[in-house]
């Protein structure tokens, strides 16, 4: 009984051995079969991942390449009339803005010698994917139609004509109802001092800081060119701002203007800066509001572009001559008695300044344009070299302590606005965004924004 | 913005169209193509109202969709309103007037009962 016990014991614990056994080869079969879904699937994955790392750096590349192209439509050089100063500042959104900007000088052919007109517009395309180059490609080539096809030389120019004919071929070329064009365009007419304008579908306005050191909200809304509400011939009026002498005028799109740092938006601000320090000339107006604007976002770019657009019409001396190896003696004797003329000359920085021009027109290996204006606050000289390969490294190296507003930290006050004390010990220096114009600029009154 | 952010309740021929959150670039086309299509489901709706009173900001990509939903409403012979925008909006649209298109009103109430 024993015996039997023991061997059915036995046979039983064989059979659970090898149902045990059993199992485990099944268990490691479905393990196995398990890693290998498990594997296929994390290949799959991958695989996944792949195509959509493949298909973000595709487009990445796509966006890179519009940008690239969207950069090269700007214009290498804005027209300046020789009685004004231009200054521009464009920094593109992330991949692709929908701004852009231009002035040129209107061709009024064999009829020149009696007009002096310049065409400035800017404008801005919703949204900022390829499309928007499409679009900013469409209205600079209507443009450019409008001159070659519809405008004769010695005809006067209607902006609000030129916009309706922009609107009306927007409208045949049906681009998206969805989208839309904000448009500022104008003519400069220098012989008038005027500046005649249509425009459409900004928020904002542009301002004018005027002779009597007034600062102007001038609102350029209206409906924006889309074709959701089709041509508005009716809509695009013509209005016109005098351009006297001591005049600055500043255009942005919304980029600017809307750029929040969580407490509130750059608009409010800017009034306060162009109040302050409605006496610099465009250049240094130009890298003020830089500065104050990336002191005022922390330094965070946005999603929008950042256009702006100065034109002043200084007051006081301007010289404005190009300068090459023929007439360079004499030029030079005429800027050095710019520079001594009037009652200023015992300026504590005029030396260094005669210093650094004398060393920018020695060996002149190409032309240099010199634009220089001289009034009772300040005195401001450009010098502009058409081939300026090494920049003007050698400057700053011979003259370090020149003072940039673009670069230095601005100083806050209570209310975190740029809070400079412009002052005669300085020498102020600008560059271009081209790097191919600098401007060097001295004051004769300390604090000038005080006053 | 998405789906879940834009709301439609209609009632006869009226709709009433809620928006939550900023329309931006990002989500300015998602936004367009939604409205369109709960308005396509419904042939009767001839008053559509864009409830702004959730929506901090617009950007032109925004504008761009309710100029495109106005033109929606004009094709189907219907009109298009704007209820309860925040200051900054009601700005814009008095700026770009775009009031003198699409009229604008303080409140959904006003909105829905104008005719």
């Amino acid at each position: 009984m024993n015996q039997s016990l023991l061997f059915l014991t036995v046979l039983m614990l064989i059979a659970l051995g090898v149902f045990l056994v059993v199992k485990l080869v099944f268990l490691k079969k479905e393990v196995k079969q398990l890693k290998f879904k498990e594997e296929k699937s994390y290949q799959l994955l991958k695989e996944k991942e792949n195509i959509i790392e493949e298909l973000e750096t595709n487009i990445k590349l796509k966006l890179e390449k519009a940008r690239n192209i969207h950069q090269r439509m700007l214009p290498d050089k804005l027209a300046e009339p020789d009685d004004y100063f231009i200054s521009d500042y464009y920094q593109p959104a992330e991949y692709i803005g929908g701004d852009y900007y231009n002035i040129f000088k209107i061709d009024h052919g064999a009829l020149d010698p009696f007009f002096d007109q310049y065409l400035v517009y800017f404008f801005d395309v919703s949204g900022h994917g390829i499309d928007s180059t499409l679009l900013s490609i469409f209205v600079n080539e209507s443009i450019e139609n409008y001159f070659k096809l519809r405008h004769s030389p010695g005809e006067k120019i209607s902006t609000s004509e030129l916009m309706n004919y922009i609107d009306q071929r927007y409208q045949k070329e049906g681009f998206p109802d969805d989208y839309l064009v904000c448009l500022f365009i104008a003519v400069l007419d220098i012989k008038k001092n005027k500046l005649s304008y249509s425009s459409g579908g900004f928020q904002y306005p542009i301002y004018k800081l005027d002779n009597n050191n007034k600062l102007t909200e001038i609102n350029i809304g209206g409906l924006p060119i889309s074709t959701a509400l089709g041509a508005i011939e009716s809509e695009r009026k013509e209005h016109s701002i005098n351009f006297e002498k001591n005049t600055t005028l500043i255009l942005s799109t919304d980029g600017l203007l809307e750029q929040s740092n969580g407490s509130g938006i750059y608009f409010k601000q800017l009034q306060k800066i162009l109040d302050k320090y409605k006496f610099l000339p465009a250049p240094f107006l130009n890298d003020l509001i830089r500065s104050d604007f990336y002191n005022f976002t922390g330094d965070n770019p946005g999603k929008d572009d950042i256009t702006y657009l100065l034109l002043e019409r200084p007051e006081g001396e301007i010289i404005n001559f190009s300068l090459d190896q023929e007439n360079a003696e004499t030029k030079k004797t005429e800027i050095m008695e710019f520079l001594n003329q009037n009652l200023w000359s015992g300026h504590s920085q005029l030396k260094t300044l005669k210093k650094i021009i004398i060393n920018q027109l020695k060996n002149l290996d190409s032309e240099v344009k010199v634009k220089a204006i001289n009034n009772q606050q300040l005195l401001m000289f450009g010098l502009e070299k058409e081939n300026n390969d090494s920049g003007w490294e050698t400057l700053l190296k011979n003259f370090p302590d020149l003072t940039s507003i673009a670069e230095m930290d601005i100083n806050l006050n209570g209310n975190s606005t740029a809070d400079i004390l412009f002052n005669q010990a300085e020498i102020y220096f600008s560059h271009s965004s081209l790097n191919n114009r600098i401007f060097i600029m001295l004051i004769k009154e300390d604090n000038l924004n005080l006053n | 913005m998405l789906e879940e952010s834009l709301e439609m309740q209609v009632e006869e021929n009226t709709a009433v169209l809620k928006l939550d959150g900023e329309v931006i670039f990002d989500n300015s086309n998602q936004l367009k193509e939604n409205a369109k299509q709960k308005l396509s489901q419904n042939k009767d709706i001839s008053r559509l109202i864009i409830d702004l009173s959730r929506v901090p900001y617009l950007d032109s990509s925004g504008v761009g969709v309710l100029l495109s939903l106005f033109k929606f409403m004009r094709s189907r012979e219907g009109s298009l309103f704007i209820a309860e925008p925040n200051e900054k909006i009601k700005r814009v649209f008095d700026v770009t007037k775009m009031t003198e298109i699409i009229p604008v009103y303080n409140s959904l109430e006003e909105a829905v009962t104008q005719n």
